[in-house]
């Protein structure tokens, strides 16, 4: 599960936050004031939806998901779960 | 042709369309709600007689800050039936601004959501508001509502205005539009109903809607593309389908919606159709009820222009271009396929048919074909100059042989075979998502910043659009982190105005005169530091 953290810490450090450092970025910093804008978060969707061959539904990306890494961790190993149940 | 009768009054084409298609859908509110004619000229009514109660008429600003609803086109039909005007803000941008430009342009009335009663007047701090503030309820519940705002349910037990009831004139203000200003405060372009009427009465002739149509509205109604949204459709009898701010960003949401409520012409900046293409599912998207695709603002990138019209082959293309003072002044067809080895992207083509365009040098001479040039329009749908800044008007506005012209700023070439052809800008204004950007808009929300002492925006382009890089010194050893100073500009500017990079110097270059050096950050900018 970390490996799902470091990676989407990488993603955002290097996509969203470049000049940026690494300690700077919390996992419970709003990304949603001034970090993860409209392109931001296409571009955050269809990067965990490559990475972990996931879809991430039309409504998905909400404040509650994609507000923080705390929110987006979780996200995504609750839809890698219901895929194993598959 | 009924329809396509030349209009002198906004409020004139719904009025119409009422006696000819009375129980037709007006509106469809991103909710699903959806108002006839009848129902949205009643309603419009309704809120013209409200306003009129409260002595609001010809010339008087009306502001409106809400989110997109069925209920919000009403209002501005109302505010058009008493002869008043309307300022629309952005109900997502900081309050602080939205105050800056109520008080700004000192509007009589405010319909206002909710939410954004308390936050407002907190901005406004000692300040009033104006006299009459309509709380109008986001989720149906007033919970939220200050004792001193009228109650939208108040509003609806008005009787209605007679339609006619004020003699109107081509010449009311029809509304504001506020644009980012080169001093760093937003400035209001003001709009007549002649002026928008020009450019609707034109979009009649060339685009042909009928009733049959079903318009998208995907421009907040701040922003001037909305302007053909909400017009030439509702004057042609057509539906319009409003889309929530929100959903207008995400681009699956967005091809889910087309295809849902079988959108039949679309209007938008061109990056919501790129990010759309790259990210949208189009290929399993039906798009099949598309017959007009407009698009205008900036730049749309051929690489995924020629995508779309390979997905979506039936539509007509249309490149439009015009300032907000002029509104739509060029206009391109675009022909499809798009060749594979085409890579420069399209003319913004010929002038509308009510324009007039000429190219000038810097000493005001006209420049031939082929050359180099400031573009400059005259016209009727050239605006009546900004709210309350005639130094901007001596700049921008001249008089010409016996004409008006507005100097757009934009550089530009005519070739004959192409019309003309964008080159660029000799100032600092950008455009991004469609929206004009002035940097210094930027570096004045960042010296409110007590820890910076030097700052400077400049833009650079990049494929995939403009990015804004901001150099900036901080007066102490440990600087604001770049999560702190994204954080900082959100409370301060709309979210299409955040820069993309945040770059901590010393000092910031300086030229022999001792004036930040934008040429020197800008070489360094593309060196990629």
């Amino acid at each position: 599960m970390n490996d799902i953290r470091t990676k989407i810490r990488q993603f955002i450090l290097s996509e969203l936050l470049l000049d940026e450092s690494e300690e700077n970025l919390q996992d419970d910093t709003p990304l949603r004031k001034g970090i993860l804008d409209s392109l931001g978060t296409v571009q955050m969707v269809s990067f965990i939806e490559s990475e972990w061959e996931i879809e991430v539904g039309a409504m998905e990306a909400d404040d509650t998901n994609f507000g923080t890494i705390n929110g987006l961790v979780p996200f995504i190993e609750r839809k890698l779960q219901k895929q194993q149940k598959q | 042709m009924p329809g396509s009768k030349q209009g002198v009054h906004l409020a004139d084409y719904i009025e119409a369309s009422v006696d000819r298609f009375p129980n037709r859908t007006a509106i469809v509110g991103p909710d699903g709600r959806s108002l006839t004619y009848l129902e949205l000229n009643s309603l419009a009514a309704v809120v013209a007689s409200f306003l009129s109660s409260r002595k609001i008429g010809a010339g008087d600003r009306v502001g409106i800050i809400l989110p997109k609803s069925i209920e919000a086109v009403a209002i501005i039909f109302g505010i058009f039936k008493c002869r008043a005007a309307y300022v629309p803000a952005d109900w997502t941008s900081p309050v602080e601004r939205n105050y800056t430009i109520l008080a700004e342009c000192n509007v009589k009335a405010l319909f206002l959501d909710d939410r954004l009663v308390k936050p407002l007047k907190a901005a406004a701090g000692g300040n009033l508001l104006p006299d009459t503030v309509v709380s109008v309820p986001y989720s149906g519940d007033e919970a939220n509502r200050e004792d001193e705002c009228t109650r939208w349910k108040e509003v609806l037990l008005q009787d209605p205005l007679p339609s006619k009831a004020t003699e109107r004139t081509k010449d009311d203000l029809a509304y504001i539009l506020y644009t980012s200003g080169s001093t760093g405060k937003p400035k209001g372009v003001m709009l007549t109903h002649s002026n928008a009427c020009a450019f609707v009465d034109w979009c009649s002739e060339t685009f042909q809607p009928v009733p049959e149509d079903r318009f998208s509205s995907h421009a907040p109604f701040h922003f001037d593309l909305s302007v053909l949204d909400l017009y030439v459709s509702l004057k042609h009898g057509s539906s319009l389908h409003l889309i929530a701010e929100d959903v207008g960003q995400n681009p699956r949401q967005v091809a889910q919606f087309i295809a849902e409520r079988r959108i039949t012409v679309w209007y938008s900046a061109p990056s919501i159709l790129a990010m759309m293409v790259q990210f949208g599912k189009l290929e399993s998207v039906d798009a099949s009820s598309v017959r007009l695709v407009l698009f205008a603002g900036e730049v749309f990138p051929v690489k995924h222009l020629r995508c779309l019209t390979n997905l979506w082959t039936d539509p007509t293309y249309y490149n439009l271009y015009g300032p907000t003072e002029t509104n739509v002044c060029t206009a391109a067809k675009i022909e499809t396929p798009i060749p594979q080895e085409r890579s420069k992207p399209y003319p913004i083509g010929y002038p509308c048919s009510y324009c007039e365009a000429m190219v000038l040098d810097e000493s005001g001479k006209l420049v031939k074909d082929g050359g180099e040039g400031l573009l400059y329009i005259a016209g009727p749908s050239v605006c009546a100059g900004y709210w309350n800044r005639p130094e901007e008007d001596a700049t921008r506005f001249m008089e010409r042989d016996e004409r008006r012209w507005y100097n757009t700023g934009d550089v530009v070439r005519f070739e004959p075979e192409a019309g003309y052809i964008y080159v660029g800008r000799r100032d600092r204004m950008v455009k991004r998502r469609g929206y004009r950007i002035e940097l210094a808009e930027i570096e004045k929300a960042l010296y409110c910043h007590e820890q910076l002492t030097e700052v400077a925006a400049i833009a650079r382009s990049e494929p995939d659009g403009v990015k804004i890089l901001t150099y900036v010194a901080s007066a102490t050893q440990e600087r604001p982190s770049v999560i702190q100073m994204k954080s900082f500009c959100a409370d301060l500017l709309p979210s299409y105005m955040i820069p993309d990079r945040f770059i901590f110097c010393d000092r910031l270059p300086r030229t022999s005169t001792d004036k930040i050096d934008y040429q020197a950050l800008a070489q360094s900018s593309q060196e990629g530091n």
